[in-house]
């Protein structure tokens, strides 16, 4: 046996002995939290929000990536954190994260509203009337039209206060989520875990 | 003897040199992964010997796993700059491309700019109002002059006249509208217009007119055709 095989053998002994990390030698691009300690997510009405496990991300997303993995994930309460300040979407499965993507949002003339919101309609083919523009799995939530939809996310580029996803991370999406999901949308300044 | 012995050595020499460099870049590597190896088995080892120490180094590697929102900022593209954005607005004129199917405006319609013929018929001749149309009739291609409506009713027994009820307004184009002579004017004559209006023009199809191309083509295929037959006179002259 080589001197490399010895370090992997080592390496993979180490790390399945180490209690909480279990699963992180898994194939699955996952980040599993141990039960005794899982983390914690502040929504922006002072709830909190349980984290179980994470997608492993290596590298930072360009404008356009998404990542989405529900692999072993059970059934639950499906929720969406937006964070305006990180520019990130990240959709939470029974405390799992099961997606995340790089979005555009509002800009200064109009902003992308923060706090807590529900959806409140779905609709897979929408056009607006009033941008005259198709906003494809729009997850619709406010009554004045801001909507969590496909779009061409470039970077340098921004909506109208709707926030823009991938296509086909927002048909992910949109199959996931229901009425009366909870959208968590962070402001900029007020990202902060606990 | 002696020249064997020689060639034997160098040759067992070079074979040792090589072993041994071998063995030097495979130990240079272990001096390497020593340091990784022990780190790692002294984790692997402690861990059910010395819970406490296992824990620990546990709780360490989980601290610097535990905030989800670090792993959101390792994946993140950044804060967004502060330069401008771009934002799609569509708010122009809707039409961006001309509709295959154009409709000239009514008061190009000469017969409609005309003013109504108002013809005297009594009273009692007329037969009761008419239903409308249904709106595929009464399209744009359909010759339906409205001022002509009221004074040819339906089966009004005229001279030369249908004998089966007629909608008004599905007069063909080209006829004249079928209704009641007026008094002093033989039947199947066309209606008086009045003074200084143009004259009634059925609108027909269109005389089709060859284009310049059209025609610059057919004077040059004559001109070809001609030329060809008086090169065919001239070689028939000359044969003979």
């Amino acid at each position: 046996m080589s001197a490399r095989s010895w370090y992997f053998a080592a390496s993979l002994v180490s790390v399945l002995a180490v209690p909480g990390l279990e699963a992180a030698a898994a194939p699955t691009s996952r980040i599993w939290y141990p039960a005794s300690s899982y983390p914690q997510l502040s929504l922006p009405d002072g709830r909190r929000e349980i984290v179980r496990s994470m997608l492993d991300v290596a590298k930072p997303m360009q404008f356009g990536d998404f990542v989405w993995n529900e692999d072993r994930v059970p059934r639950g309460p499906v929720w969406v954190r937006v964070d305006l300040g990180l520019q990130l979407l990240s959709v939470f499965r029974d405390g799992h994260e099961i997606g995340s993507a790089v979005i555009l949002f509002g800009t200064d003339g109009k902003a992308t509203p923060t706090g807590d919101f529900t959806v409140q309609d779905k609709n897979a083919n929408y056009h607006s009337h009033t941008y005259d523009a198709p906003m494809p799995y729009a997850l619709r939530l406010t009554s004045d039209g801001v909507a969590i939809h496909g779009s061409n996310v470039r970077e340098g580029w921004a909506t109208h206060g709707c926030i823009g996803v991938p296509l086909e991370f927002a048909r992910r999406l949109f199959a996931a989520a229901s009425k009366g999901d909870v959208v968590a949308i962070i402001a900029a300044k007020t990202a902060r875990s606990p | 003897m002696l020249r064997r012995w020689k060639s034997t050595f160098r040759r067992e020499s070079s074979r040792l040199h090589l072993l041994f460099a071998g063995r030097i870049v495979s130990q240079k590597r272990m001096l390497w992964l020593a340091p990784l190896l022990l780190g790692l088995t002294f984790v692997a080892v402690t861990d059910p010997g010395v819970p406490a120490l296992g824990q620990a180094v546990g709780k360490k590697i989980i601290a610097a796993l535990k905030d989800p929102l670090a792993l959101l900022g390792q994946r993140s593209p950044g804060k967004r700059s502060g330069t401008r954005h771009l934002t799609k607005t569509k708010t122009g004129p809707h039409e961006r491309v001309l509709s295959t199917v154009r409709e000239r405006p009514a008061a190009a319609n000469p017969l409609l700019e005309a003013p109504p013929v108002v013809l005297d018929i009594p009273a009692g001749a007329l037969a009761p109002a008419p239903t409308p149309l249904p709106a595929a009739e009464t399209g744009p291609g359909v010759f339906n002059p409205p001022f002509f409506t009221p004074f040819f009713p339906i089966g009004f027994p005229g001279p030369g006249g249908p004998s089966t009820p007629t909608p008004p307004g599905s007069t063909p184009p080209g006829q004249p509208p079928v209704g009641p002579p007026p008094p002093g004017q033989p039947p199947g004559s066309p209606p008086p217009t009045p003074p200084g209006s143009p004259p009634l023009i059925p609108p027909g199809p269109p005389i089709p007119i060859p284009e310049p191309a059209t025609w610059t083509m057919m004077g040059l295929g004559f001109l070809a055709a001609v030329s060809a037959r008086r090169r065919a006179r001239k070689q028939r002259a000359q044969s003979r």
